[in-house]
Order: C-alpha cells, then sequence, then structure tokens
C-alpha cells in the first residue's frame, strides 16, 4: 500500500489555521504574554473568541493546583456566578482538596468537622458515596500517606482537578473546553490506529514503517511499540 | 531529499512557498450532483406512470409474474462526499397488495425487478417488512408499511451501511457491500399502488439532522477518549516558536512554563531534535524582524556577515524572493523611479529561469497602478508576503545547520507536519472507504469548533 509522503505535498496548511492552534493552546493555559508576544511577533489576527480573562483563570487555576481550594472556590464564585452550583462534581472534588490539605496538615478534628459540614451532604446523592467513603478512609490512617486511598494526595489528583476546573470556566465562557492542539492530535491519533488496523491486517504490520518516515518519529515511539 | 538544482546543492525545495498563498478557506470543491426526481428515461415505463413533476409514481400494469415491477430510479446516484444521504417516499395507496419497495440500486440494475432482487442493490419492502440484498430470499428487518406511511432510505457513509425508517422513526441497519455509485430507487409492484418521493424539496418526517449529529458525537466521542502522551502540546508549541525563530515569544513561554504547577521541563526532548531546531535561533529572529519591518537592505547585510552561501548564487530561489521583497518595499512607499532601477539591476535576470515566474509576473504589475494596494496585485504588499519570505529565509538558515538531517524539517514544524500527516491520514481513511464520506478540512473544523464549542 503506497501513502508516499510525496503525494501529500500539495496539501497547503492555512498558516493563520496553524498559527491559531498555537494559540488555542497558549490561551487554553493562561499563557497570557507569551500569547500577546506571539500575536504580534507573527502579525496574526486576534481571534474572534479571544478570552479576556486569562488573569483572572490562572491564578483560580494556581490555587487549586497548590491545593488551597478555598480561594479557588472563592475567586471562582467571583469570577464565574453559578459555575459550582452547576457542577456539582467539581464542587465535590475541590472541597475535597481542601479536605485533603487538611488531612495533611494532622488537623484532623477540622477536617473531621469539614467533611461532615461539607462533604457528607453530597452523599445524599449516590454518585458521591463512593467517592465521599474514599476519602474518609484518609482519617482512619495515622500516616495517610500510607493508606491505599494516598493518590488522592497526589499533585496527579489536585492536577486532574484543577484541568477540570479550567475547563469548566472555559465551559461556561461559551468557549471551547479543550484546546485545538489537543482535539487534533486526539484525531490524528484515532486516525492512525484506524489506519494501523485496517492496514496492518492486510501488510503484516509494514505501514507502520510509513507512518515513521513520515514524521513525528518521537510520538509514533511512544504510541506504538512495534 | 530534494536537491535544489538553483544552489547545486543541498537545500530546501523553496518552491513550496508559492503554494502558501493567502487566508480563507482553500477548499473549492466541486459541488455534486444531487438528486432531485425520478429518472423517467430508463425506468420500466411499461408498468408504471410517472408524475409530470417527477416526483411520484403509480403502477399500470396488472402484477403478473416477478418481472413486471414498476421501478424506478433517482435522476443520479446519491452523492458521496457527506456524512450522509437520505430520501423519503410517502405511500398514498398500498394498492392491492402493497408491494412497495425503497432502496438503492447500482446503474446496471434490471428495470423490471423489485430493488434487492438482483445483486448490487438493496431494498426494504413494505409487504413483508423483510430486506432484501441481492438474493431472492429476504431477512427479517422490520415491520410492514402500507397506506399512509412514510418510510426513509438512506446510506451512512461513515460506518458504510444503509438505514430505514417508517414515521420518523428509525427501522435498522444493514452494512453496504457496494462500493460504486447508488441510485435511490423505489418500486410500485400491484394494481392501484402510489408513491410519492421527497428528495429533499419538502422536510423530512425521519429527523436527519439529529441522527447526522449523532453519528458525529459517535466520532467525537472515539476522539475525546484518546489520554495524550504528558505535555505533549507543550513541546509542540515550543519546537513551533523555534522553528520560525520566534524567540521573544519562546522567553516568554520558557519563563512562564518555569512557574506553572508542576513545572514542565525544558529539558531534552526524547526524540525531537532540540539542536537543529534551536539553529541560530537569535540570528532567525533578527532576519524576521528585519524583513517585517521592510529594512530589505539591513537583511542583506546580515546575510553578507553571516550567511554569504545563501547568497552565494545570485540566482536562486531565495535571492529571488528577497530581490522581489525589496522591490516591494520601494513600491510601497511610493519610491517607484529606484523600484524601476532596482528591478531592471536584479529582478530582469530571472524571467525565464525562476521557479515562481507569477511572483516575478505581480511584482512588475504593481508599477502599472496608481493605487497598488487596491489592484488585484495588491496582496503583494501585505503583511502575508513579508512572513512568506521570512518562512523562506528561516527555511534556508536552518538548512546551514552542519548537523541538520533532512531537508523536509527545515522547512515545516513538527505541528504542520502532523497536520498535514492527519489530513494525508484522513484522506487514506476515505479512499478506503471508496472515497464516500466528508472530507478533512482542517479550516472547517477549527470553524465549527467554534459553533460547537466542544
Amino acid at each position: 500500500m503506497e501513502l508516499d509522503p510525496r503525494q501529500y505535498e500539495h496539501i497547503a496548511n492555512n498558516d493563520n489555521d496553524v498559527r491559531n492552534i498555537v494559540l488555542s493552546y497558549l490561551v487554553h493555559n493562561c499563557f497570557k504574554e507569551t500569547a500577546e508576544s506571539f500575536i504580534s511577533c507573527t502579525g496574526m489576527k486576534l481571534p474572534a473568541d479571544y478570552p479576556v480573562d486569562m488573569d483572572k483563570r490562572k491564578p483560580i487555576v494556581h490555587f487549586a493546583l497548590e491545593g488551597n481550594a478555598l480561594k479557588a472556590i472563592e475567586l471562582t464564585e467571583q469570577l464565574a456566578h453559578n459555575l459550582l452550583e452547576e457542577n456539582k462534581g467539581l464542587h465535590f472534588d475541590l472541597l475535597s482538596l481542601h479536605f485533603v490539605q487538611l488531612v495533611c496538615s494532622r488537623k484532623c478534628t477540622e477536617a473531621l468537622e469539614f467533611a461532615q459540614t461539607k462533604l457528607t451532604p453530597f452523599g445524599k446523592v449516590h454518585k458521591y458515596v463512593e467517592k465521599l467513603e474514599d476519602f474518609m478512609t484518609l482519617l482512619a490512617y495515622e500516616e495517610p500517606e500510607k493508606s491505599p486511598m494516598f493518590h488522592l494526595l497526589s499533585l496527579d489528583y489536585r492536577q486532574h482537578v484543577a484541568d477540570n476546573l479550567n475547563r469548566a470556566i472555559l465551559a461556561h465562557a461559551n468557549l471551547p473546553s479543550y484546546s485545538a492542539m489537543e482535539r487534533l492530535i486526539q484525531q490524528t491519533t484515532v486516525v492512525r490506529q484506524y489506519l494501523h488496523q485496517e492496514l496492518g491486517k492486510a501488510n503484516n504490520g509494514t505501514y507502520c514503517v510509513y507512518i515513521r518516515s513520515f514524521g513525528v518519529i518521537f510520538w509514533s515511539r511512544v504510541q506504538y511499540n512495534l | 531529499m530534494i536537491i535544489d538544482q538553483d544552489s547545486g546543492g543541498f537545500s530546501p525545495d523553496l518552491s513550496k512557498f508559492s503554494l502558501r498563498q493567502g487566508t480563507g478557506d482553500m477548499d473549492v470543491e466541486e459541488v455534486e450532483e444531487v438528486p432531485t426526481h425520478l429518472n423517467t428515461i430508463n425506468s420500466s415505463g411499461g408498468f408504471l406512470v410517472v408524475s409530470m413533476d417527477k416526483l411520484s409514481v403509480q403502477y399500470t400494469s396488472v402484477n403478473l409474474h416477478g418481472h413486471d415491477v414498476g421501478v424506478v430510479q433517482a435522476n443520479c446516484p446519491a452523492p458521496v462526499k457527506r456524512l450522509m444521504y437520505y430520501f423519503e417516499i410517502f405511500v398514498k395507496n398500498a394498492g392491492a397488495k402493497g408491494q412497495i419497495a425503497i432502496g438503492f440500486t447500482n446503474e446496471h440494475f434490471k428495470m423490471r425487478r423489485q430493488p434487492g432482487w438482483e445483486a448490487n442493490s438493496y431494498g426494504y419492502h413494505g409487504d413483508d417488512g423483510l430486506l432484501y440484498r441481492g438474493q431472492g430470499k429476504g431477512e427479517t428487518f422490520g415491520p410492514t408499511f402500507t397506506s399512509g406511511d412514510t418510510v426513509g432510505g438512506g446510506i451512512n457513509y461513515a460506518s458504510q451501511e444503509f438505514f430505514f425508517t417508517k414515521n420518523g422513526k428509525l427501522v435498522g441497519t444493514v452494512y453496504k457491500d457496494v462500493k460504486g455509485p447508488l441510485f435511490p430507487t423505489i418500486a410500485v409492484h400491484s394494481q392501484n399502488e402510489e408513491v410519492n418521493v421527497n428528495f429533499g424539496q419538502q422536510p423530512f418526517v425521519f429527523d436527519i439532522e439529529a441522527f447526522t449529529l449523532e453519528e458525529r458525537m459517535k466520532q467525537q466521542m472515539m476522539i475525546e477518549k484518546i489520554s495524550l502522551p504528558l505535555n505533549i502540546s507543550h513541546r509542540i508549541v515550543r519546537s513551533y516558536l523555534r522553528h520560525y525563530g520566534y524567540q521573544d515569544t519562546l522567553n516568554s513561554f520558557d519563563l512562564a512554563s518555569r512557574s506553572t504547577l508542576p513545572p514542565i521541563p525544558v529539558a531534552q526532548e526524547n526524540g525531537i531534535n532540540e539542536q537543529a531546531d534551536t539553529y541560530a535561533l537569535s540570528h532567525r529572529k533578527i532576519l524576521r524582524q528585519l524583513i517585517r519591518s521592510g529594512d530589505l537592505d539591513s537583511v542583506f547585510g546580515k546575510l553578507r556577515d553571516w550567511y554569504p552561501q545563501i547568497l552565494q548564487n545570485e540566482s536562486s530561489t531565495i535571492c529571488f524572493l528577497l530581490h522581489c521583497q525589496k522591490f516591494i518595499e520601494l513600491v510601497r512607499v511610493g519610491d517607484l523611479e529606484n523600484a524601476v532601477k532596482y528591478a531592471r539591476a536584479e529582478l530582469a535576470r530571472f524571467f525565464g529561469i525562476t521557479q515562481l515566474p507569477y511572483l516575478l509576473q505581480d511584482c512588475i504589475a504593481l508599477l502599472a497602478y496608481e493605487e497598488p494596494m487596491k489592484s488585484p496585485v495588491g496582496y503583494l504588499l501585505e503583511l502575508c508576503q513579508r512572513e512568506l519570505v521570512a518562512d523562506a529565509l528561516n527555511s534556508m538558515v536552518l538548512s546551514m545547520n552542519p548537523s541538520m538531517k533532512d531537508t523536509e524539517s527545515c522547512l515545516q514544524s513538527y505541528l504542520e507536519r502532523l497536520l498535514r500527516q492527519l489530513s494525508a491520514c484522513c484522506f487514506e481513511r476515505r479512499s478506503l472507504n471508496g472515497d464516500q464520506g466528508e472530507t478533512f478540512r482542517l479550516h472547517r473544523v477549527l470553524q465549527s469548533r467554534k459553533e460547537g464549542k466542544s
């Protein structure tokens, strides 16, 4: 099967589209100065949906990442009124970050009190019960880092919650909650996997050799251990 | 690797830059023909009559056997360059036996048989609710249908399936083996049967829009499930900035990245050739700034100091692009006398030898207009022309890197190669489906994001 790259040389990318994709990443992750520098260095047009509140969104996400959930919640309420009411799952996750912070600072009585006043009300809805139980488990251990729920204390978990918060704020402002960059990379993966499956069946995987030569080598090594 | 004959050596093929013109949607797709009425020319004339408006049929014969079916196709095959195609029939009168069928047939279909009774045809039959697809025997498929029912038939190119509906509800789907063009087909086979057809001129009873959206959502879900390697977007953005020499932006980006949580490592990454991208970063940045400010004299000056090899072959494409740009800048400030002198000195020699003849022509044409900005060649005075020249020079400088391994990486950043790969893979996927289905157009995808907010 031939997939000669020279056949696709005529596929010209619109420069403005490519720059918009780069910009979408910068904007999604609140790289405000970088975005401004990029726009002026390239002389590109400002897209119609260029967000104006990166300054406000950035500290919110940062606080969430640090584990300072109460501050993140306060600022979120200011920036996007009703957002947390409309996203109960997210609200719960943020409150749980504060709970985790209390547990880590060994303020167990405070943690218990906080959980009882703020977290247990969520337990009325079935899907939060399991989560609630997971968090309460942390209290049962003198060294929560050694409990089976230790991952709830990790930066990864905070990152996950912070990401969701970022996406929710963007969605609330009627902006895409995933950057074009992410979506296009995902889409490329899906199509490549499909072709790998369909063509690999026919060619015993020789197609994969082609994919490497077309570029993006670093990525195909990660994706396909062939 | 492409050898640029101009400079007699190993260098990127700059004629590519002639393709990157202008902004806006570059897809001028041919408009496909869409069925609008029934084909009276090749229908089984003796057995049915088609109305004046060619949108309804009535069976006129006496149903005696299996070869006197009143079958008729649409005037052209279903269009394929889209996600789905759909049409509907309304059974005005089920007649004596209700032997009405709706389906798809190819161009060689025997126009006396029910769709589905012959190879390469598919039909959903009203009298027994069975689906026929090329054999005499039908398969259980759905309910029967009769007078007053609206039945629809469609093709889902993404899943390569037919689907049928009755009174607004989906009845079922069946895999489509036939890959060639297919005609929407209807048939009547007993006395007094009468059917109206709707090719979209009237609103459909079935919510085809919602169905199409569902299919799109399915595809979207598959995309959204993919988890990405850590920081991949960050790496791609960084590589883009390095490639094009946007040093200030890069510095700002690196500074900001240090204070993110967790800090994104800017260290040597697996596979992306950091060295190649960072080569001569500050030189490239300066050259780009000079071109953007229109100071081509300084550009030539710097090149003589830093990379005289680039200017060595005076007939090379890069020299041509730079001289054209200088000429354009002279026209821009209205210094036409010097512009003409410059053209004679530096541009004339390119006649007949340049790989970009259109550019030479258009540049000279600028002289003909009192207000060149408003002329058909006014695009040359726009910022994007400067960017184009800056990008070409950028590629040339990158190719000067002694440790560089391939010209391809000089011409486009990783991001652009990724996007081309995406286009190529979508193209390939589509061709596996017999070239059916929507074509991938990056611009369209980006536009629909703004509308769909995904």
